[in-house]
């Protein structure tokens, strides 16, 4: 196990070298950053002081290197907005981020995994066809115009719920379920199908035949071995995930790191776009290599391949 | 089928249900038609100038509702532009910045995959390394990202989303070629001299185009909500322009006082990517009758 968890490290070292310089090239795709991030109307004393504060007068190389030694230390620079270190401006929001993550894998699962096992026992029934449609239907929705949908529905429409912002339980429902709405079919599908495999097994006839209850049968032991084909479908999605929480915070004006970026972005705040960017990618690496590494633990045949 | 068997008594009942299905099967074809026509001539059929401004119609109902001004069928926005001609207008955005995307990551992608699996070696290890890397983004963000340092020209979107899409095409296109370049019509190829190009572009790349174009029309679709997307953040194509995703941002400020101008341009991004989506459905039972799936 533990010379799987190392080999599964070492291949992550590539992108981890990536993953700075990519953040780095992004403010020199345009040529100068000084353009970019001074006022247009900005003077050529400000100009050549602020390219000596940031060591932009240096050789590529340099600047590059030193980037990536501050980018591991945490150090993106100053936010040119609001003049605190961008790296404290991703942290200040990372809590409301991973509270919305959470509640709407929370809800993919608690819808997701239920409706899959009941398609699977009912094939072909009202719920399969319903469940094939919605997958289809999820994946051509956009997510920011369901989130719309939503508000003009529960929260303009009906006034049950907030439209935007966040404290109340009843601000996380909404852009939750805009988040989960993609992975609930998705979940769904596969659970589906790894039931109706498992359920063919020999050991489910066996179970049956010494009398236990259909329920256990179905929700205990063939469950259980359909969860790992589930777990990989939501590594899989936590990309896609990171791109909705991006969107979704948007609509919602929920103040988490994707709203952060998308406002950067507008005020040309590049240190912040930076940090964000680099934040989400080392996250989605974590995540990758947990979810292989939970993989591995569950189904023991991954360690050896 | 055993809709059909079931009642052979009724010869005029098994009539219609067939010609409904036959017509409900052409149905897919006729929006495609109609998607395509919005594309190249949206000056024909929009029934109002997208661009026409009035302060005295704005953020007005659909026609066919209370309050609704007649010609202006599905509405007017916070400047009282009709709904209806913008989203005809905004078609083209949309198509055309997703076909030429598509057709980017294909190139790059298929090159590449091709390149990688033919000659294996390091060649294949820097390509899927590359592959590995990229899909270690979340794309989404990037993309995002930039496009609003490089700024939100046409072209600069197909090249940013383009190429945020090649590693999938080099993953498939590699897969394949490995499957097949050891087979015996390659090494009767070989044996008659043709050399690398030839066999790589005439021979393995002919064999394996259904699958990429299969999967060149997923991608499609995808790429139209990622567009969709952007737009709505306001690093799509610029207004004046109409752009489905800009207009459902339009509408998003004014929820209260209008539903419409949100609803109907998200209606029509729903619409069009189920379509795109079915279509490549149908291309992959038409090229490959053994991928159908369950």
């Amino acid at each position: 196990m533990l010379k799987y968890v190392i080999r599964r490290l070492i291949s992550t070292i590539p992108t981890l070298i990536a993953v700075p310089i990519i953040c780095f090239l992004l403010t020199r795709l345009s040529g100068d950053p000084t353009e970019l991030m001074l006022p247009m109307d900005a003077s050529d004393e400000a100009r050549t002081a602020f390219r000596a504060l940031h060591g932009l007068d240096k050789p590529i190389w340099e600047q590059l290197l030193l980037f990536c030694e501050n980018a591991f230390r945490g150090d993106f620079g100053m936010s040119l907005r609001f003049g605190e270190p961008a790296s404290t401006l991703v942290l200040e929001r990372l809590a409301a981020t991973t509270e919305l993550a959470v509640a709407s894998l929370g809800f993919a699962v608690l819808l997701g995994i239920p409706f899959g096992v009941i398609a699977a026992q009912r094939r072909n029934s009202l719920v399969d066809r319903a469940i094939r449609n919605a997958v289809a239907v999820s994946q051509a929705i956009p997510s920011f115009y369901l989130g719309i949908l939503m508000i003009m529905v529960f929260a303009v429409g009906l006034g049950w719920l907030p439209t935007g912002g966040r404290g109340e339980v009843s601000n996380l429902v909404l852009p939750a379920l805009t988040l989960a709405s993609g992975l609930v079919p998705l979940i769904a599908r596969v659970t589906r199908s790894c039931m109706l495999d498992e359920l063919r097994r020999d050991y489910v006839r066996t179970a049956r035949a010494k009398g236990l209850k259909e329920y256990i049968v179905v929700w205990k032991h063939s469950l259980r071995n359909a969860f790992i084909p589930v777990i990989t479908v939501i590594g899989l999605q936590i990309g896609a995930l990171m791109s909705g929480v991006v969107v979704t915070e948007t609509v919602f004006a929920w103040p988490g790191v994707g709203r952060l970026a998308i406002q950067a972005i507008y005020a040309r705040d590049f240190p912040v776009v930076q940090a964000v960017v680099f934040f989400f990618a080392i996250v989605f690496i974590v995540v990758n290599i947990l979810v292989d590494v939970v993989y591995a633990l569950m189904d023991p045949r991954v360690r050896y391949q | 089928m055993i809709l059909t068997s079931k009642s052979p008594t009724v010869p005029n009942g098994v009539n219609r249900r067939r010609i409904v299905k036959k017509l409900s099967a052409l149905l897919p074809f006729l929006a495609l038609a109609v998607l395509l026509l919005c594309t190249a001539f949206p000056e024909f059929l929009a029934p109002k100038d997208p661009y026409a401004q009035s302060l005295i119609r704005r953020l007005k109902p659909p026609s066919f509702l209370p309050g609704g001004i007649s010609g202006y069928i599905l509405g007017t926005d916070q400047l009282g532009r009709d709904i209806l001609s913008r989203i005809i207008f905004g078609a083209r955005v949309t198509i055309i910045t997703s076909v030429l995307a598509v057709c980017v990551a294909a190139v790059v992608g298929t090159t590449a995959g091709l390149v990688a699996g033919y000659f294996r070696g390091r060649v294949d290890s820097a390509v899927v390394r590359a592959i590995d890397v990229q899909l270690a983004f979340p794309v989404v963000l990037l993309v995002i990202a930039i496009v609003a340092v490089i700024g939100p020209s046409l072209s600069n979107l197909i090249i940013v989303m383009g190429l945020s899409a090649w590693p999938q095409f080099a993953r498939i296109t590699r897969g394949a070629v490995i499957s097949v370049r050891d087979l015996e019509y390659i090494e009767a190829a070989r044996s008659i001299g043709a050399g690398h190009m030839r066999i790589m572009f005439r021979h393995i790349l002919r064999n394996i185009l259904s699958s990429i174009i299969v999967y060149a029309t997923f991608e499609m679709a995808r790429m139209m909500l990622v567009e969709a997307t952007l737009s709505f953040l306001g690093l799509g194509v610029q207004p004046p322009t109409p752009t489905w995703g800009g207009m459902i941002s339009d509408g998003s400020k004014y929820l209260g006082l209008s539903w419409s101008v949100s609803f109907f341009p998200g209606l029509v991004i729903v619409l069009a990517v189920l379509l795109v989506n079915d279509l490549g459905d149908r291309l992959r039972d038409f090229m490959d009758p053994y991928l159908k799936n369950d």
